[in-house]
């Protein structure tokens, strides 16, 4: 048991901003055993940018009050902790006033609001596929209010959040879905089976196919051919890959490969776990403990160490901007305020 | 000319008149003389007669006036004498005065006996008083009257009462004589009695009866310390009423808890007697001494013996001065129904800092091999009963603070030599160091003594019976050898092919050395506080074929099994890899650590065995698995012998490790 002393200050609505004042309150800490074997995959900040949620390997959400001007003065607290699935949550979204939890069984949409006045319950649940089966990977379009959810079954889910129905269904990879990405119009998917698809998500069908394991400058044999990790340029013109194959930049309507992201450690072949666009650099982490940076021709700017030993997500407080959220195995979130070097560390 | 008594005014009118006359007639004389006449003469005679005879009114007046004086003087000489007869008078009245004045505040101020009688209040007494005494007729409106009644009723009560002390005196006479031949009586009963007493013993022990026993325990129970005396009553009660196999018994050295507790009668007695009447002491003091006198004089008298038991106590508290223990002690034997263990443990009260410390000892008949029988001997046998009670700490807050002079080992020596002062124990003695020692109620500790009576024998048994199934346990994995129960074998796949190669037991210096344990103490599971020296840790060697090889380090825990053993991985093969590098070795620690003895809540006795199974069937599924991974073309390794729908899982591609033991597959949490 942890005890937690505090004030948080507003869960803004789109419109509104409630103020919600509590006193103090005792919330459950997670066991020492748990923060032994704790792996966190995901994290996602609410709309209002006040909190952080992230998601382990127990299905537990913890929260934590995540202040963006006093980062600099104050470590981000954690407020409450809750079970959210029986099993791993590997996707967070904060999407307005909700946040998305998906893993073991089906997509949740919780409430903040709920959330922090320590009552959280799902205000809906998005059944996906059979309870057993997982989502990995979620992705939101916001012009269109469509979730995409990646799914163990190889198939990719759209619902429309609008009436929260399920609109779509992918079908064509062979096996289950790593990661998503949204494109201008279209969704770029990569899976265990070492591909990447691109769809038409007007007409659900499969426009393009890439298969990196086929280009020998980036074939790694011994780590497989599946694709773990794929992210766009704000112009969607160019896309990020990784995985079995080593990480490289392509262009999407081409399908080729245009540069090889290579990374300076000879010794310990660098596996991307989660690759991303920020502003005209590309920032990733994977098994190495180190925060990878590449400029858009490919060379690589820097490897910044930090304290998660295996990166699994890299998370930005809104829209690509500054403090990057790097969760991975152990029970730490590292922040970088500066991509420059390590931030504050906090522990679950 | 006038009255004979004229007076004062009318003198002084004819005084002035005359005067007049007298002036009138010299005028005209004069004016006679001037004029020139023949009535000159004749005029001035008229006139000297008239003036004569004014003289003589004047003579007369002059008098009358000296007689008025005179009469006026007497006058006031008298009215003088009446005016200091009454100022004498006044005098006398007023002295008079002040004195009665003096009279009635003496009688105010007259201080009554009956002001310090405690009489029955006012409307008691007209309940109570016959109407004779009361008279509320009259008493109602007069207060004196009113008290003098309750005065006479109290005097009419004291008699009566004065009457029937001496009655019930007298029958007290007669009941103190009957009890004095009584017990002359008794006194020739004791000795045959105690005859009797004697020749009963063989046939008590003939019968196996132990009521000579039983008595002397009793007896000796009314020497034990209060906490200790709780202790003695509530596992008396508790093995009468719940539990046959558990014994209770008082030992120690009787004669010396006789005169401690003599000692201690003696010591409150003088320090009762030095409050209250210290001139009292002065004179036993200088009895004493005589009596010392007397003592030197008959060589040794029963003073000086008791001096010497005093030093020979002392000398005991010196050869420990940090805890000295009271001589009885309470020795509680749990025996086993079906194994022959028995758990005996010797609780001593610390008299100086006022706690209970434990130490145990297991007996058994079953031999089993030296390794696994340090365990079972070892001293976290008792600790951890309740979460963190190491037993390393004085309960008593105030001992704590005049403990903190004294160095650890020297303390850990000091448990060593008396037993550990574990928190339960303290419980089941009464002693609860929370609240305030005077604001307790008088059988409060007896209230708690009992609460966690059954708790604790229950937990105590529990604890011995898992550590002998760990002893097995471990004799087992000693001769590389795992077995488990059906049910749990039957949640696992039938074939293994890892298997444990060797067992050892290792230190916390050891153990805190090895690469997978950073992660544990950076978590704070274990800390290097002398606290996690009362864990046990092991270094099993698990092999799949003559390349893989995995270390695994295992904490069993003090409290084991409420809390499962701990084990960390570090396996061997194609490079040295921990949870800290390779997330499958982390799942399958967060499989054995957390999720499998989730699953076994029901076998925890027999968990480090199960762990070990589930690690070795873990070990098979990563290791064929890893092989899947290799190019076509190259020679597999150890090729995959079981069904697994999906290889990799989730970001961190997580192999199969759970097992369904009906469609004989492996799968994903």
């Amino acid at each position: 048991m942890g005890g937690y002393f505090g004030l948080f200050v507003a869960v803004s609505d789109e419109t509104n901003i409630y103020k919600f004042l509590f006193c103090f309150r005792f919330t459950l800490k997670m066991e020492q055993r748990h923060l032994l074997h704790c792996t966190v995959y995901s994290s996602a900040v609410s709309a209002c940018g006040e909190f952080l949620a992230v998601g382990n390997n127990f299905g537990d959400v913890s929260v934590l009050d995540f202040n963006l001007k006093s980062l600099s003065s104050s470590k981000p607290k954690l407020i409450n902790c809750f079970s959210a699935h029986i099993g791993p949550v590997y996707a967070l979204l904060g999407i307005n006033n909700t946040l998305i939890s998906a893993g073991l069984g089906p997509v949740l949409i919780w409430n903040w609001k709920d959330i922090v006045s320590f009552d959280p319950k799902p205000v809906h649940k998005l059944e996906a596929c059979g309870p057993k089966a997982s989502i990995t990977c979620l992705c939101y379009d916001k012009k269109h209010g469509l979730l995409f959810a990646g799914i163990e079954d190889s198939s990719i889910m759209i619902w429309d959040l609008s009436n929260l129905s399920c609109c779509k269904k992918l079908t064509g990879h062979t096996q289950y879905i790593h990661d998503i990405c949204l494109l201008s119009d279209s969704l770029a998917s990569a899976s265990e089976d070492g591909l990447v698809k691109i769809w038409d998500t007007h007409n659900n069908k499969c426009t393009k196919t890439i298969k990196p394991s086929n280009w020998n400058e980036l074939k790694r044999p011994s780590l497989g051919s599946w694709i773990g990790c794929v992210a766009s340029d704000s112009s969607t013109e160019w896309i990020v890959l990784g995985g079995g194959p080593a990480p490289a930049l392509w262009h999407t309507r081409s399908t080729s490969m245009a540069l090889p992201l290579n990374s300076s450690n000879e010794a310990q072949s660098f596996i991307p776990f989660t690759l991303h666009f920020y502003g005209d650099e590309i920032v990733g982490g994977g098994n190495d403990s180190m925060l990878h940076r590449w400029t858009s021709n490919g060379e690589q700017k820097a490897a910044v160490p930090c304290a998660i030993s295996n990166i699994f997500s890299i998370n930005f407080a809104s829209e690509n901007s500054l403090p990057a959220i790097l969760t991975g195995t152990g029970h730490k979130i590292q922040l970088f305020t500066n991509l420059g070097y390590e931030g504050p560390c906090i522990s679950l | 000319m006038a009255s004979s008594k004229p007076t004062m005014e009318q003198t002084v009118l004819m005084f002035s008149k005359v005067c007049e006359n007298i002036r009138n007639n010299m005028s005209q004389v004069v004016t006679h003389k001037n004029a020139d006449g023949q009535t000159k003469a004749e005029n001035i005679t008229e006139l000297r007669m008239q003036g004569s005879f004014n003289f003589l009114t004047l003579k007369q007046l002059n008098r009358s006036a000296q007689i008025q004086c005179k009469s006026v003087k007497d006058k006031t000489l008298e009215t003088k004498q009446k005016l200091d007869g009454y100022n004498l008078q006044l005098e006398n009245l007023q002295y008079e005065i002040s004195h009665l004045h003096k009279e009635i505040t003496k009688c105010m101020e007259f201080r009554s006996r009956h002001e310090d009688i405690e009489l029955v209040s006012e409307n008691n007494f007209y309940k109570d008083a016959p109407a004779d005494i009361s008279r509320p007729d009259v008493t109602k409106h007069d207060e004196h009257i009113r008290t003098l009644a309750r005065l006479d009723w109290e005097l009419e009560q004291r008699k009566r009462l004065s009457n029937h002390l001496e009655e019930v005196k007298q029958i007290k006479d007669g009941v103190v004589e009957q009890t004095s031949v009584k017990k002359q009586k008794l006194q020739t009963l004791a000795p045959s009695l105690d005859n009797l007493l004697k020749s009963s013993l063989p046939l008590q022990d003939a019968f196996d009866l132990p009521i000579d026993k039983l008595r002397k325990q009793h007896e000796l129970a009314r020497l034990l310390p209060r906490p200790l005396f709780v202790l003695f009553l509530q596992a008396k009660a508790y093995q009468e009423a719940c539990d046959k196999l558990m014994s209770v018994e008082i030992d120690g050295d009787e004669s010396a808890a006789r005169q401690l507790l003599q000692m201690q009668i003696e010591t409150e007695r003088r320090a009762t007697a030095s409050n209250n009447h210290n001139e009292d002491l002065k004179a036993d003091e200088s009895d004493s001494d005589q009596e010392e006198k007397d003592d030197q004089d008959s060589g040794r008298g029963h003073k000086s013996r008791r001096d010497s038991t005093r030093m020979e106590y002392e000398n005991s508290v010196n050869s420990n001065s940090l805890f000295t223990c009271h001589p009885l002690q309470i020795n509680i034997e749990l025996k086993t129904k079906k194994s022959a263990t028995a758990l005996s443990l010797q609780f001593h009260y610390v008299t100086n800092h006022k706690f209970v410390t434990v130490r145990s000892s297991l007996h058994h008949r079953t031999k089993h091999s030296d390794a696994s029988d340090s365990f079972l001997k070892a001293s976290n046998l008792l600790t951890c009963l309740t979460p963190n009670d190491f037993g390393l700490q004085c309960p008593n807050a105030t001992t704590n603070f005049s403990m903190d002079k004294v160095s650890a080992s020297e303390l850990s020596a000091a448990f060593q030599s008396v037993g550990h002062p574990y928190m339960w124990a303290q419980q089941v003695c009464g002693l609860e160091f929370l609240s305030a020692e005077n604001s307790r109620q008088p059988g409060e500790d007896m209230q708690i003594s009992f609460s966690h009576m059954k708790g604790t024998v229950e937990k105590l048994r529990k604890r011995v019976e898992s550590r002998i199934k760990l002893t097995k346990q471990l004799e087992q994995f000693a001769k590389n050898v795992i077995r488990c129960d059906k049910d749990v074998t039957s949640m696992l796949p039938t074939q293994i092919y890892t298997s444990l190669s060797s067992w050892s037991q290792i230190t916390f210096d050891e153990y805190s050395k090895l690469p997978q344990s950073a992660a544990v103490l950076d978590v704070g599971l274990l800390q290097g506080d002398g606290k996690s020296e009362q864990h046990a840790f092991y270094l099993a060697t698990l092999k799949r074929g003559n390349t893989v090889t995995v270390k695994a380090s295992v904490v069993v825990f003090a409290s084991y099994p409420v809390d499962a053993p701990l084990i960390m991985l570090l396996l061997d093969w194609r490079g040295e890899k921990t949870s800290e590098n390779d997330f499958n070795l982390r799942e399958m620690e967060a499989e054995l650590n957390i999720h499998w003895p989730k699953t076994l809540t029901h076998k925890m006795d027999s968990i480090l065995s199960a762990q070990l199974l589930r690690l070795q069937s873990m070990v098979d599924v990563y290791v064929e698995t890893e092989c899947q991974n290799n190019e076509v073309g190259q020679p597999v390794e150890f090729p995959l012998n079981r069904i697994c729908p999906l290889i990799a899982k989730g970001p961190a591609r997580l192999k199969p490790f759970m097992y369904n033991s009906e469609t004989k597959t492996h799968y994903h949490r």
